[in-house]
This record gives C-alpha cells, sequence and structure tokens, in this order.
C-alpha cells in the first residue's frame, strides 16, 4: 500500500501545476472564448525570464526597440525576481490578448485555434532565439525536506503545491461566484449582448481576465521549474495536460478543474511507479499517454464539451473557391519545378526538394481543413507512421519500391480512419485539442520508442529503384547529393496529388465536403452522409500525409521520430495557413515557406535570417488567423482578380464582384457592408 | 393503399417534457397536408422526429411502405423524404446553384468518391435549372447565399428540398417573412409540386397559407394532436377556435400575446 501511495502524493507536485495551467486556461476561456493552447508556452516565457534574473541578474525585454537586455543587479532577491517575473507574466497575458486574441473575437472556431497555435510557436521561437534550447536548471523555491505523511516520506513542497492550487481553485470560484467582476465575466459568456446592454464593458472584463491567466500561468511555471527541468519543448506542451484539466472541468467550473488538473499528475507518477513493476507495459510514453487518454474519454464521450458562447457575430472561415484551367497551371509548375530542379545546385536543390514534400503535408491539410473544415494539429503524426511503416515493409519485409510507400500510405489512412472515428463527435476546437493530445501520445509512445522506431538513430529506408531508375537522393556515392532523380520523383508525386486535390474539389464528394462544412444539419437533410464524408476526409488527408511521410523517409534515407514531433505539426499548420489552406496553390506556398525550404534557405544564405523561420511563422499565423483567412493564395487571387474587373469594366467593380467571382474574401467584404440582420 | 407516411404513436421527450406525446397522424399519397398549431406546439420537433433529427422515445414512422424511425437523417433522405428548416439552414458561403446541386446529387459516400475519377467538373443538372427557374431564383443562382433577402433564402430552402424530386416534402414555416410577391411564387411553386406527383406536408402556425392550399389538415396543441380533416371542418371545430383561433381574438380583443405556451 505504502510503495502505492508514495508516488501518487509525489505526483501532486505535477498535478497542481496541471491544476493551476488549467485554472488559467478556463479563466481565458470563459472571458474571451478561446482556448488558449499557448498557456505552457507563456508560462515557459515567465519562467525564463525569472529564471535568468535569478542566475545573472539580467532582465530580458522582448520588446522591439528597448534594449533586448538590463543588468539589473548582481544578486536579484528571490522576491524581487517573483515580483517582476509576474508582473512581466500579467503584461504577457494582457499583450497576448490585445495583439491576439481580440481581433479574433468574432472569428470562426478554426481561426481561434489557428490565432492560439500561432502565439504558442512565437513565444517559442522568442525563447530560443534569446536563451537557446538548452535545458535550465532552476534553484529549489519552495522547502523540499522530506515530512513523514500516513508514515511515507514526501517531499514537503509537493504538498504545499497541492495546497496552494486547491487555495486557488477556491479563490477564482469566490472571485467569479461573489464579486461584480465575476457576475459580468459569466454574464458575458453566456451572452455577448447581454453585458453590452448592462453597460459593461467586454473588452475592459476579458483583458483583466487574460492578465490574471497571465499571472496565473507564469507563478505556475516558476513553481514547477525546480521540480523538472526547464526546457522550451516541455513546457510548451504542458498545455496537453492543462487542457485536460480543464476539460475535466468542462472548462467553465474551478473546482473541478482543480481537482482534474491534480488527479493527471498523480495518475502520471502512478503509471511511472507501475511501469517499473509490470513488465508487459511500455518503457516509454505512458505518462504522456495519461493526458490522451482522459482528453479523449472526456471528448468522445461527453459530445459537446465546450459550452457554446452566445457571440452577436461568428465570421465563417473561408470557403475554397473552385480551381480554374488546372491542367494548364500544373503544366506551367511542372516545368518551373523541373527547370528549378536542374538550374539550383547543392542546398539550394535540396531546399527546393524539402519545400516540395512540405507541399504535400499542406496538401493534407487542405484536404481536411480547407474543405471539411476539420482541425488536425497532429498530421505528422500520420507521416510518421507511413514512414516507419515504410521501413518496416520495405527493409525489413523486403515489399518492392513503388507498393511499399503505396502500401505505408494506406496504413496511414487507416490511421487517419482510426482518429477519425472517435472525432465524428467532436467539432472544432474540442478535435483540435483530441488531435494534439493524440499527436503527443503517438510521439512519446511510438515514434519515441527505440524497440519499434530506432530511437535517435531512427530505422533504416531502402533506396528507391524503378524499372531500373536509380531514384534516391544520395545515389552511389554522396558526391551527387541531392540528386535530381528525386527531385523529379518529388515533383511528380506532389504534380499528381495536387490534381488529384483539385479534382476533389470540383467533383460530388468535394462538393459534399463544403456542405459538410457549411451547415452539418443541412448537408443530413440533402442526403449526405457526415460521418461518412468526414471519415473520407480524414482518410484522404492521413494517406497524402502518409506520401509525405515516406517522402521524408527517402529524403533521409531513414525516418526518426524528431521529423514528425508534434512541433513539426504545428508549424506545418503555420505554414499551411499561411499559403492558403483551401486552395492547392496555397499549399504550394506553404511548402516554399517550411523551416529548410526554398525561402528559408535563400534567406539565410544571404542574410543570414534562416534562424527566424519559427519566429516568422508564429507571427504570419496570428496576422493570418486576424486578417488573412484566406493566406498569401487568397490575397494574390483576389488582388488578381480585383485587377482584372477593374481592367474590365472601370467603375463598376463593386456590383460585379459578387457575381464574376468566387474568392471568398471578396465576400467576406461584401457581406459585412451588406449583412442582412437575420 | 395505405398512406405515404404514418406516425403511429409518436413521443419525443426532453427531458422530462413530452414535446410531441403519442401522435398519430398520416399524409395521403398526392395530397397537400396541412399542420398547423399554436408556437410551441411541438409541430417543429415533429418534424425533426420524422426526417431523422431527434430520437423518438416511443412510436412507429412508416414512410412509403417501410418504417424508417431507426435511419439516420440522410438515408431517411434517400428515401425521398425532404424537408426545410424554420432556421434556414443553408449551405452559406456556397452560391444557390451551388446549394440545389448538392442536394440533387443525392449521391452516397462511395459513388461520390468514384466521381473524383469521372472528371464531370462544370456539367450543369437540369434539375436544377428547372426548379431554379420555378422558384424564381436563375437570376441568382451564382449569388452566394448569404447576399439574399431573407425572403430569397428562404425559397432558396424551398427549393432544395424539391430539387432531388423527394416523393415526400416537409416545409417548415416556408411562408413567414416572404412579401407578397413571393408568396405568390411560393404558392406557385406547391401547387406545381404537387401537380407533378411530389406529396407535401406543408407546416405553418398562420393559418393563412395553409387553409388556402392544403386539402387536409392536422392541427396540434400541446404535443397531441387536436383535431384533423377538411379546412372548412377544422375551421368550424370548437376545439381548434377555442385552443387556437380563439387565442387569436382574445389577443387581438385584449392585447394578450397569444402564443408561447406548450412545450417545445
Amino acid at each position: 500500500m505504502e510503495t502505492f501511495l508514495a508516488p501518487l502524493l509525489l505526483g501532486l507536485g505535477s498535478g497542481a501545476v496541471y491544476a493551476l495551467f488549467g485554472s488559467g486556461v478556463v479563466l481565458t476561456y470563459r472571458a474571451s472564448g478561446v482556448v488558449n493552447f499557448a498557456v505552457g508556452a507563456m508560462a515557459m516565457c515567465t519562467t525564463f525570464v525569472f529564471a535568468e534574473l535569478r542566475s545573472s541578474g539580467d532582465l530580458h525585454l522582448p520588446v522591439p526597440g528597448l534594449p533586448s537586455q538590463i543588468h539589473l543587479a548582481d544578486e536579484v532577491p528571490f522576491l524581487v525576481a517573483l515580483i517582476i517575473s509576474l508582473a512581466f507574466a500579467a503584461l504577457l497575458g494582457l499583450v497576448s490578448y490585445l495583439l491576439v486574441f481580440r481581433p479574433l473575437l468574432h472569428a470562426s472556431a478554426l481561426a481561434k485555434v489557428v490565432g492560439a497555435v500561432g502565439l504558442m510557436i512565437t513565444l517559442q521561437a522568442f525563447v530560443v532565439l534569446r536563451f537557446g534550447s538548452a535545458t535550465l536548471g532552476v534553484a529549489p523555491i519552495l522547502p523540499s525536506e522530506p515530512v513523514e505523511l500516513l508514515g511515507m516520506n514526501i517531499p514537503r513542497d509537493r504538498i504545499y503545491l497541492a495546497v496552494l492550487a486547491v487555495l486557488l481553485g477556491v479563490g477564482l470560484w469566490a472571485l467569479y461566484r461573489f464579486t461584480a467582476f465575476g457576475l459580468a465575466t459569466r454574464a458575458s459568456a453566456e451572452n455577448e449582448t447581454g453585458i453590452v446592454l448592462l453597460g459593461r464593458s467586454r473588452n475592459l472584463l476579458a483583458a483583466l481576465n487574460w492578465t490574471l491567466a497571465g499571472v496565473l500561468s507564469g507563478a505556475a511555471g516558476i513553481l514547477l521549474a525546480p521540480l523538472t527541468l526547464l526546457d522550451p519543448g516541455t513546457f510548451t506542451l504542458l498545455v496537453v495536460p492543462a487542457l485536460g484539466a480543464a476539460l475535466i472541468g468542462r472548462f467553465s467550473r474551478f473546482g473541478l478543474t482543480v481537482a482534474g488538473g491534480l488527479a493527471l499528475g498523480m495518475a502520471q507518477a502512478g503509471i511511472i511507479k507501475l511501469q517499473a513493476s509490470v513488465s508487459w507495459l511500455p518503457r516509454v510514453g505512458l505518462r504522456e499517454g495519461i493526458p490522451f487518454l482522459v482528453i479523449l474519454v472526456v471528448v468522445a464521450l461527453g459530445g459537446r464539451v465546450l459550452p457554446s458562447r452566445g457571440a452577436i457575430v461568428e465570421r465563417r472561415a473561408p470557403q475554397p473557391p473552385q480551381p480554374r484551367r488546372v491542367l494548364a497551371s500544373t503544366g506551367v509548375l511542372v516545368a518551373l519545378g523541373a527547370a528549378g530542379l536542374f538550374i539550383l545546385q547543392g542546398s539550394y536543390r535540396a531546399a527546393l526538394i524539402a519545400s516540395l514534400i512540405a507541399a504535400l503535408v499542406c496538401l493534407s491539410l487542405v484536404v481536411l481543413t480547407g474543405f471539411v473544415g476539420q482541425i488536425s494539429l497532429g498530421q505528422m503524426a500520420f507521416a510518421g507512421i507511413a514512414g516507419f511503416a515504410l521501413s518496416k515493409l520495405g527493409e525489413g519485409v523486403g515489399i518492392p519500391f513503388p507498393l511499399a510507400p503505396l502500401l505505408a500510405a494506406c496504413i496511414a489512412a487507416l490511421a487517419g480512419l482510426a482518429v477519425g472515428v472517435p472525432a465524428l463527435r467532436v467539432r472544432g476546437v474540442n478535435l483540435a485539442i483530441a488531435t494534439l493530445a493524440a499527436a503527443v501520445a503517438i510521439e512519446e509512445l511510438v515514434f519515441k520508442n527505440p524497440d519499434l522506431t530506432g530511437g535517435f538513430e531512427g530505422s533504416k529506408v531502402p533506396l528507391p529503384h524503378l524499372w531500373g531508375l536509380d531514384l534516391s537522393i544520395g545515389g552511389e556515392s554522396s558526391a551527387a547529393y541531392p540528386r535530381v532523380a528525386f527531385g523529379i520523383f518529388a515533383l511528380v508525386v506532389v504534380a499528381l496529388v495536387g490534381l488529384g486535390v483539385a479534382n476533389l474539389r470540383r467533383s460530388t464528394i468535394g462538393r459534399q465536403m463544403l456542405a459538410v462544412r457549411a451547415n452539418e444539419r443541412a448537408a443530413a437533410a440533402a442526403g449526405i452522409d457526415v460521418a461518412a464524408t468526414k471519415l473520407v476526409a480524414f482518410g484522404i488527408s492521413a494517406f497524402i500525409a502518409g506520401m509525405a511521410g515516406a517522402m521524408i523517409g527517402y529524403q533521409f534515407s531513414r525516418v526518426s521520430f524528431t521529423s514528425f514531433s508534434v512541433f513539426a505539426s504545428l508549424t506545418f499548420v503555420a505554414v499551411a495557413f499561411i499559403g492558403g489552406i483551401n486552395r492547392v496553390s496555397g499549399a504550394l506556398i506553404g511548402g516554399l515557406l517550411v523551416a529548410n525550404g526554398l525561402l528559408f534557405t535563400v534567406l539565410e544564405e544571404w542574410a543570414g535570417l534562416g534562424k527566424y523561420q519559427l519566429m516568422v511563422s508564429g507571427i504570419g499565423l496570428i496576422v493570418a488567423a486576424a486578417l488573412w483567412p484566406e493566406g498569401i493564395a487568397g490575397a494574390i487571387g483576389s488582388g488578381w482578380a480585383r485587377l482584372r474587373s477593374l481592367i474590365k469594366a472601370p467603375g463598376s467593380t463593386v456590383v460585379e464582384v459578387g457575381a464574376a467571382d468566387d474568392t471568398g474574401a471578396q465576400r467576406e467584404v461584401q457581406r459585412e457592408s451588406a449583412a442582412s440582420p437575420h | 393503399m395505405s398512406p405515404l407516411l404514418a406516425l403511429t404513436d409518436v413521443t419525443v421527450t426532453f427531458g422530462g417534457v413530452h414535446a410531441v406525446d403519442h401522435v398519430s397522424l398520416d399524409v395521403e399519397h398526392g395530397s397537400m397536408t396541412g399542420l398547423i398549431g399554436p408556437n410551441g406546439a411541438g409541430k417543429t420537433t415533429l418534424i425533426d422526429a420524422v426526417t431523422g433529427f431527434v430520437e423518438l422515445a416511443s412510436g412507429r414512422i412508416d414512410f412509403d411502405g417501410s418504417s424508417i424511425e431507426r435511419l439516420p437523417a440522410h438515408r431517411r433522405s434517400w428515401r425521398g423524404l425532404a424537408r426545410t428548416f424554420q432556421s434556414l439552414e443553408l449551405l452559406e458561403d456556397l452560391t444557390v446553384r451551388e446549394n440545389l446541386t448538392v442536394a440533387a446529387e443525392m449521391a452516397p459516400w462511395w459513388s461520390a468518391l468514384a466521381s473524383v475519377a469521372r472528371r464531370k467538373a462544370a456539367q450543369r443538372s437540369e434539375a436544377v435549372e428547372i426548379v431554379l427557374a420555378s422558384a424564381g431564383l436563375a437570376r441568382v443562382a451564382d449569388v452566394v447565399v448569404t447576399e439574399l433577402s431573407h425572403g430569397q433564402r428562404k425559397l432558396v430552402t424551398v427549393a432544395r428540398a424539391l430539387v432531388a424530386r423527394p416523393k415526400l416534402v416537409i416545409l417548415d414555416e416556408p411562408a413567414a417573412g416572404l412579401d407578397s410577391g413571393e408568396r405568390g411564387v411560393l404558392r406557385r411553386l406547391l401547387v406545381e409540386t404537387v401537380e407533378g406527383g411530389t406529396t407535401i406536408l406543408l407546416v405553418d402556425h398562420d393559418m393563412g397559407l395553409v387553409l388556402e392550399v392544403c386539402d387536409t389538415i392536422w392541427v396540434l396543441d400541446f404535443g397531441s394532436v387536436l383535431s384533423a380533416g377538411p379546412p372548412g371542418e377544422v375551421r368550424k371545430d370548437p376545439r381548434v377556435i377555442e385552443a387556437y383561433l380563439g387565442l387569436a381574438e382574445e389577443a387581438a380583443a385584449d392585447g394578450i400575446e397569444g402564443d408561447g405556451h406548450g412545450a417545445g
């Protein structure tokens, strides 16, 4: 008994942190209807500021125009450091609201998720640029000498943390239950119009709540740092258990959220103990699997988890336009791509190839997110499944070239269907949460398991040969790397998939996907099988992502988990969105924007700017979410259309736009100006 | 010949409330049947139950000779059961023609998926063009539905329900919010539809249009059938006058709101 209870109590420490993060998530959801995926990243920023103050006495300021760091003193006392850091956290919360989430108040659920992910990527990039991605140790804050409890020795700080979390939970509950501020926030969560009629400023309320949430998560981060190690990746992904706790609290109840967080922490500690004593359990990843399991159960069984808010207007995500002149543009682009592959050398050619493969991942998102409106934050998990399957099929079983990658992509498609089935009960942001959690779980349980995938080393992928043609990237001698033949191979794959996706949009199933995305009730009444349509989309999307995974395998001649991390998934969402998530051309632009892709390779070689890719993606994503829902491709498309109509009929553009054009951006503008009261 | 649609003892509950309480009613082949009742009488819940948008607590629904109460909504639609929604439920961001095309295709997912390979892109369906013309929507066929007036949107929902040539179409308050011109178009469309062999179940809380065009009328109140028969009889039924028409008179007389009672 004792041996089992002790680890559970140890888990109180991280459980308390999940509880605090979870409460922060609930706070901001109630205040502004945004699920803050960046809660872990915000806490990480504050914690880095705190750690740096304590160790070097430097205050880091992420504000352009000000000196990047100020040396305050050689020795900053704990309390001073804490107060400065929490002030920083408060400011971070406030600025996040004003710059990122306020512009998204009436945006579509998709845009809100995208904005939050953008903030998460931006903060992550800031910390990596400023502090590096190394791990910091932080000196203990709370006394940790063991205390004897129920006959066991438990470090004191865990108990303190748990008590703190519970007190905070009670405090927040009381704040929302009994004060005018709390009542107004609750009212604004129920009904935006009502609160405006009551004469309260929603803006002020939301800003206050975001500030409070910033402080809360900052404090949680500072308290957590000594218990684990402080590094950008781990901290940012704490959002997953935090979302688990918030889901248990149904995004509205602080008591349940705190209890859920504590329970999650304890369950994680318990499973680690079990892992050590039960031989058949996997050796890695179970800890990270627990929040996923909780999220899946709550989300899939609970149906509509997030209470919907009475928003005044909710703008819709832009509609995918009908592709035009598909064959001609494919021809031109393939010719351009082929010319590029022959002309470019060395790292530039490698970058073009990387962009082609990245475009495949973006295409998979066009089908799922652009056409059907389903959000996936774990797309690279499908790519990874196909990559590792390719290694096993090709190297292990010995299945020959064109068959092995196709089979591998089919396996990824099956995985897509497996994710899709529970996703049928889940919509919008809930789906984003579930896919993020699933991606973390797959990465930790499967991809990082050295027995399955070869760990850091990865596993070998056989060289692609077709009818005596060597399509591999390296060939026999490494001097030829990267070979044009592989580039052409990638180009052909992208062209075929791109044509397929364009055709999909014009086909009956494509129209059905758009109908499902627009209105599920109406779609069902019109004889569309909503569930099947979504599943088809999940399957196709995962198949395309799987093809990308196989290509990544061929690109490196091996597959390892580093290519398929959750962060890779998130950055692909970013570039796909910035490029334009609703059309094929957007996916191609997205491909150019990835870290090792063509644009940033050029920027790196010419100006040494390559390291800013993550930062640019994050900020670009925030901007795209609020201002450019159709990405660069959409902006080019509507700019071009406007130009043409100007040339055709000067002075009569306004009348003509709606009828002649099918670019959603213009419609958006028109609709807003001519919005009817219904 | 058995009726096209037959409800037997249909009950729908929300929490403890019986929104629809042991309702049995028939809709005959080729008829234009009306279903009326004050606001909150359970009309929309009854339509949702028939078309598969809420589950039955008990009872049975037979459509065209087989029981359908266990089928999901889209399969009922494949059998020839179409509807409109009081809340419009248009496919926003799609044009009028696209709204109709999606409904006209009526394709199960496997054949819809196979169409990717067939590449029959910009082909226009004749059924869509005919309905567009008779609903007076040909002029706005390529306009995105969110840009239309309320009345035009309403006509789009009716046209969308008719375009797949269903056996039965259930219209939920199609006349509400139409101007007199649009009302005329709707009336003509309904008459043409019945002449073309489609049965109509017209649901409204406003008796005007229903009494005008329907051959049989069912009256619903508090989730139960109050009265049924040809318009002339229903109009004279004292229970209907008391529960329904009476309320309107009372309301007119002493300014009390005449609606909003009952479940639903």
